[in-house]
């Protein structure tokens, strides 16, 4: 039986626009197709990454235009519909003001007191 | 407005986190408003222009090379060579020459200069203004 992995996003927007996605949501991804039983946990400011109402517009650079922008809303959805469970610290969500209707769906709210018993969950953690 | 010239020190490099864009994002409006604009591309940072970047598909989104069109900086700093010129200024981009050493990154894309901090220092007296983005 694989191991089953947690891997803690803590900080958002890390080159997505360079990289048209988050980098770690995309090895997780990958590491998932591969036969991983990998989880995500969003804290700090990678929480807002579940509010849906964020939007990333093309970026222009001169005349070079973005054609494929970062869609992390999306991006998350095909995650957890393949079997990757996300968890989000609730108190980060709640600091930093996003709004619970907003919230992607299929995603799990613990609170910060609950991230210890959450480890025990798992085989390996890793903060990325 | 009268132009100015402008320095900047960059650290970060390329696909690692969001400075690296809004540093570009900064430049290109100093660049599209005529401004005469240095930088001094300082350790990670000078992989930027590095001419060997190359665009590749993503199979975990689906996409094949052509529809993913992933970004690449040395296309991006081409691109803001030719907008300053356009626009009646210029780009001026030094990479520090043993950062290159050290990371092998030697081959740039046209127009870039390798340099040393004696560049930064004679860019930093003719400059208006400079801002530093450093890596954190």
């Amino acid at each position: 039986m694989a191991k089953k992995i947690l891997n803690i996003v803590s900080q958002g927007f890390r080159a997505i626009y360079e990289e048209q996605d988050d980098t770690i949501l995309w090895l997780v991804h990958a590491m998932k197709n591969a036969g991983s039983d990998v989880s995500i946990l969003l804290q700090g400011s990678a929480v807002t990454y579940i509010d849906t109402a964020q939007e990333c517009p093309k970026l222009t650079l001169g005349t070079w235009k973005q054609s494929n922008p970062p869609n992390i809303i999306h991006d998350m959805e095909a995650m957890i519909a393949k079997g990757i469970s996300f968890y989000y610290v609730e108190d980060d969500a709640l600091a930093r003001g996003v709004p619970a209707e907003r919230i992607v769906k299929g995603i799990k709210a613990i609170k910060t007191t609950e991230i210890p018993g959450l480890f025990h969950k798992f085989d390996l953690i890793h903060q990325w | 407005m009268s132009k100015k010239t402008l320095t900047f020190a960059l650290m970060d490099p390329p696909f690692e986190n969001e400075r690296t864009t809004t540093a570009l994002r900064i430049i290109e409006a100093a660049c599209r408003k005529g401004h005469n604009v240095n930088v001094f591309a300082y350790e990670g940072a000078v992989f930027m222009p590095f001419a060997h970047q190359k665009q590749h598909a993503n199979s975990v989104k689906g996409t094949d090379l052509e529809s993913e069109n992933h970004p690449l900086t040395r296309i991006w700093i081409a691109e803001l060579q030719q907008l300053a010129v356009a626009h009646g200024g210029r780009l001026d981009w030094v990479n520090c020459g043993l950062c290159v050493d050290e990371r092998g990154a030697n081959d740039a894309i046209t127009g870039i200069r390798r340099g040393s901090p004696k560049d930064l220092v004679q860019f930093l007296e003719g400059s208006d203004n400079s801002l530093v983005i450093a890596t954190r």
